[in-house]
């Protein structure tokens, strides 16, 4: 069972960038990126993406796609640097479904550059936890009721 | 009330860092709506690309037109299609989200542009509400209307809307804008408008108080940051020569 917080779910086998607020799924050089759990319930629903196109090389802190939610428009940061190997289409189609499940719909998938340094920054899923209930209790949100 | 004075000054300095130079450009007789959208790009383009600590705000009209978004969503308000053509009123379209919104010359536009030095996730609630602070920071000391944030996006007054936000981030820059209706033509709004779900009725501040122009108010918006020790530099620009 996952672990939460306030209804937000921080599974713990993946990793997360708190400066971002993206997960990271670490398959060899394949990593597999999203939005948190948190993220999404400040962000409100999300009515559009805009996602970079396979092929594109992004340094980590670079832009992996824009979103729009509650008349806000921003970016969505990538954890590490490498090139966009595939996008989720559905997700693209139908951004809604990262509010329904942050952790299924993932948003892209990177082969990673210099994934041994750049994993260093990330913080593992077993801490995580304890970092984002004060990040939750700061924003003030609640995923899910419990 | 120095606890309140202080919380505002430190929702400025995460909006103007102390070191920046605040710039203020009155554009309130520029009113080509083209003109003034294409602008809301341009300076956020010129701020993330800016070396220096600098901020602008801008202030603008836009002759009678309607502004969307670039997407339609439930969650927004639209406009009456049939009537727009029927009243002959222009749709112009925004670079930031949400729905659509009337202007006249009754309404005053605000916008801030911010440089961000770091690449960190920003959240647009904390962006939208140090947004409506600045704004109803003005309304309420100088002239006593009771403004506050309305979360997510709005500028409420004894529970009628004054003002609706909107934001767009960059890599390295944040454009957030709204609305600020003095004495807009409210008939016009209602018929043209379809509200978003859950909105107060609208009104103008010139209702609340008969004593607040457009002219004053962006007065005491630079007197008051110059009370709080910006370095400022005011340009009223009319057209462009």
């Amino acid at each position: 069972m996952d672990k939460g917080y306030k209804g937000c779910k921080i599974p713990e086998e993946l990793y997360y960038d708190l400066e971002y607020h993206v997960w990271a799924r670490i398959d060899g050089s394949i990593v597999t990126i999203g939005a948190t759990d948190p993220a999404q319930a400040y962000a409100g629903e999300i009515i559009y993406i805009k996602i970079k196109d396979k092929g594109t090389k992004i340094e980590r802190g670079g832009i992996l796609a824009t979103v729009e939610s509650a008349k806000y428009m921003g970016p969505m940061r990538s954890p590490v640097s490498g090139t966009v190997v595939e996008v989720n289409q559905e997700v693209a189609s139908n951004p809604a479904l990262i509010n329904q499940d942050a952790y299924g719909n993932w948003v892209v998938q990177l082969e990673a550059e210099k994934i041994e340094e750049e994993l260093k920054l990330l913080t593992p899923g077993n801490e995580a936890l304890e970092k984002y209930r004060s990040i939750i209790d700061e924003w003030g949100i609640e995923c899910r009721e419990e | 009330m120095n606890v309140e004075k202080n919380r505002y000054s430190t929702s400025l300095d995460s909006f103007f860092p102390r070191e920046s130079i605040v710039i203020i450009l009155d554009m309130v007789d520029f009113t080509n709506p083209a003109l003034n959208l294409a602008l809301e790009d341009e300076i956020l383009e010129f701020i993330a690309k800016s070396s220096s600590p600098l901020s602008v705000v801008r202030f603008w009209r836009n002759s009678e037109c309607l502004v969307a978004g670039p997407r339609k969503s439930r969650y927004y308000g639209w406009y009456r299609e049939d009537m727009a053509r029927e009243m002959n009123v222009k749709i112009f379209t925004r670079s930031t989200g949400g729905g659509v919104v009337f202007h006249d010359l009754g309404n005053l536009n605000w916008s801030f542009y911010i440089k961000k030095e770091q690449k960190s996730f920003t959240p647009p609630l904390e962006i939208f509400k140090s947004a409506a602070l600045m704004i109803c920071n003005v309304l309420n000391k100088k002239y006593n209307v009771n403004a506050c944030f309305a979360p997510p996006n709005r500028i409420d007054v004894n529970g009628y809307k004054i003002s609706g936000m909107a934001a767009r981030s960059t890599s390295n820059a944040i454009l957030v804008h709204g609305t600020l209706l003095f004495r807009t033509d409210l008939d016009k709004l209602d018929k043209l408008c379809i509200p978003p779900p859950d909105c107060p009725p609208v009104t103008n501040l010139c209702y609340i108080n008969s004593e607040l122009t457009i002219d004053k108010f962006i007065f005491h918006f630079y007197e008051n940051l110059k009370s709080y020790g910006y370095r400022l530099l005011v340009k009223k620009i009319s057209c462009f020569t």
